[in-house]
């Protein structure tokens, strides 16, 4: 009586699907049976040139579609912390920041006309920290308006969850520091930074308020060019502050004579928005303490 | 802070960087499975929106997203089918077409005919047998054969027994064989599908 294996069998065989025992037996037979080996080489070959024609044939991911998944992954992180009161169209916001994605719509993010803002005038702070020295421009210090609606900023509320997720992405899960042009010595960023953005700009030591420079590289996000420098708390390793830089290309139409709150001392991420006439600065922090002390540091203020 | 939030949000990033790595192998089930591209986006769309309402409830460890989302993706379109009322996907097989589908393509002397067969020529007219198999074996054969789930979890994403699977396997790939060994004997075959 003939042990041939059928077709299922052999199938089976190839997928690893057979008990050790059957397993054995169809082994055996396809030892002793040329016709049998010739069959199991067809069933390999159609699985992998099967595999491979759907592979080559199918169209990438459309770029569209991407941006779209890609969107509500980011921005579904965290709900907003700090969202408009209310919401009155007034301008569109223009899309070229790497911040915002095709499927943030503008009407989310105008302008509000009841709100009231705090106006906190602000000093000239000091800059007393040793700064780059291979680094020729600061974060210009210019006296700001402090505002406390974020609204007024004309961000799109979706923002708050965005900043949130690079930086909790970065503290948590590793690192946008790993390209080796980025120096781990604050000191000697200068001329990787100024390569990177094309124009200079420094981020001061903040090792006398205890945050140490943990990096700095290029995040990844879409669509625009993007630095992230990351301070840490020796002594507290869940307190990071996160400072995030683009160049200013006309992304975020708001008044470079303010810094927005995004998110107050009340929010789990106080953040802080401002922008000078090359970039637009994000600060975010895991600690209100901190963020405040390193927005001091950067010539900022929550007003508070 | 409370501790238990970054833990929260350590895990949602993790979530979703997981189920963005699959992103690509998603939207090439889709487009195979539904044969329509805009369809295909929607689908896949569909896909992630419900995978963040589930999120929570997700394990932790990411262990069996892949084969989640395909769940998701693939529910996704016989739901869609579904709210069309117009029936099922293309053609939906019972269990007896299937045989008897099976059945016809065994009756065929399909080793003999591929002895020519050149393997490297081929792929065009491979997919074009596999997008003519009936959904149920091409659902089957494209989650085993291109995306490389195991009997056990498209099992899961059909809802069918392992057994099932297999046999279902075996259909498409008799088929296929039977597809190609007509082709390649010179009489070109009307597409394959269900008797």
């Amino acid at each position: 009586m003939s042990n041939r294996p059928s077709q299922s069998e052999l199938i089976a065989y190839i997928d690893g699907a057979l008990a050790p025992e059957k397993r054995a037996a169809v082994e055996k037979e396809i030892a002793a049976d040329r016709q049998l080996r010739h069959q199991l080489r067809q069933l390999i070959k159609l699985r992998s040139t099967a595999r491979k024609a759907v592979r080559d044939s199918t169209d990438p991911v459309p770029d569209a579609l991407r941006a779209r998944i890609e969107a509500m992954l980011q921005v579904e992180v965290q709900k907003p912390v700090a969202k408009p009161r209310t919401q009155v169209v007034s301008k569109p916001v223009k899309r070229n920041s790497p911040w915002i994605y095709p499927m943030w719509r503008p009407a989310l993010v105008a302008g509000l006309a009841a709100c009231i803002a705090i106006g906190v005038w602000v000093g000239l702070p000091s800059l007393n920290d040793p700064l780059n020295p291979s680094a020729v421009t600061l974060p210009r210090t210019i006296a700001r308006t402090i505002v406390q609606d974020a609204s007024r900023a004309g961000l799109p509320a979706e923002l708050v969850s965005v900043v949130q997720a690079r930086h909790l992405k970065c503290v948590m899960m590793g690192n946008n520091f790993e390209d080796p042009k980025f120096s781990h010595i604050l000191a000697d960023v200068g001329p990787a930074v100024r390569q990177y953005l094309g124009d200079s700009v420094a981020i001061p030591d903040l090792s006398s308020i205890n945050l140490d420079f943990a990096g700095v590289g290029p995040c990844q996000v879409d669509g625009g060019k993007t630095l992230h420098w990351l301070f840490r708390n020796p002594s507290n390793p869940k307190i990071h502050v996160s400072v995030f830089v683009q160049p200013f290309s006309g992304q975020v139409a708001f008044d470079q004579n303010s810094a927005f709150v995004i998110a107050g001392p009340n929010a789990q991420f106080p953040m802080l928005v401002w922008r000078d006439d090359k970039f637009v600065y994000y600060l975010i922090g895991d600690d209100f303490g901190a963020t405040s002390q390193t927005a001091t540091k950067l010539g900022v203020s929550f007003g508070i | 802070m409370p501790p238990e939030l970054p833990r929260k949000l350590h895990d949602s990033v993790l979530f979703r960087e997981a189920a963005l790595s699959h992103l690509d192998s998603l939207h090439r089930f889709a487009i195979h499975l539904s044969r329509n591209t805009e369809l295909a986006s929607e689908l896949v769309q569909e896909t992630y929106l419900q995978a963040l309402r589930s999120e929570h409830t997700f394990d932790r460890s990411l262990k069996h997203i892949r084969p989640w989302l395909f769940k998701i993706l693939n529910n996704a379109y016989r739901q869609h089918f579904r709210r069309q009322s117009r029936g099922g996907p293309t053609q939906t097989l019972t269990d007896a077409h299937e045989d008897a589908a099976a059945a016809n393509a065994a009756l065929l002397p399909v080793n003999s005919r591929l002895e020519d067969l050149n393997w490297d020529q081929i792929d065009e007219e491979l997919k074009h047998a596999i997008d003519a198999l009936p959904d149920t074996l091409r659902t089957v054969f494209l989650l085993f054969a291109v995306e490389d789930l195991k009997y056990r979890e498209i099992a899961d994403v059909e809802g069918i027994p392992a057994g099932t699977v297999m046999s279902r396997l075996s259909r498409a790939r008799q088929l296929l064989m039977q597809t190609l060994a007509l082709n390649s004997s010179g009489s070109r075959s009307k597409p394959i599908r269900s008797a």
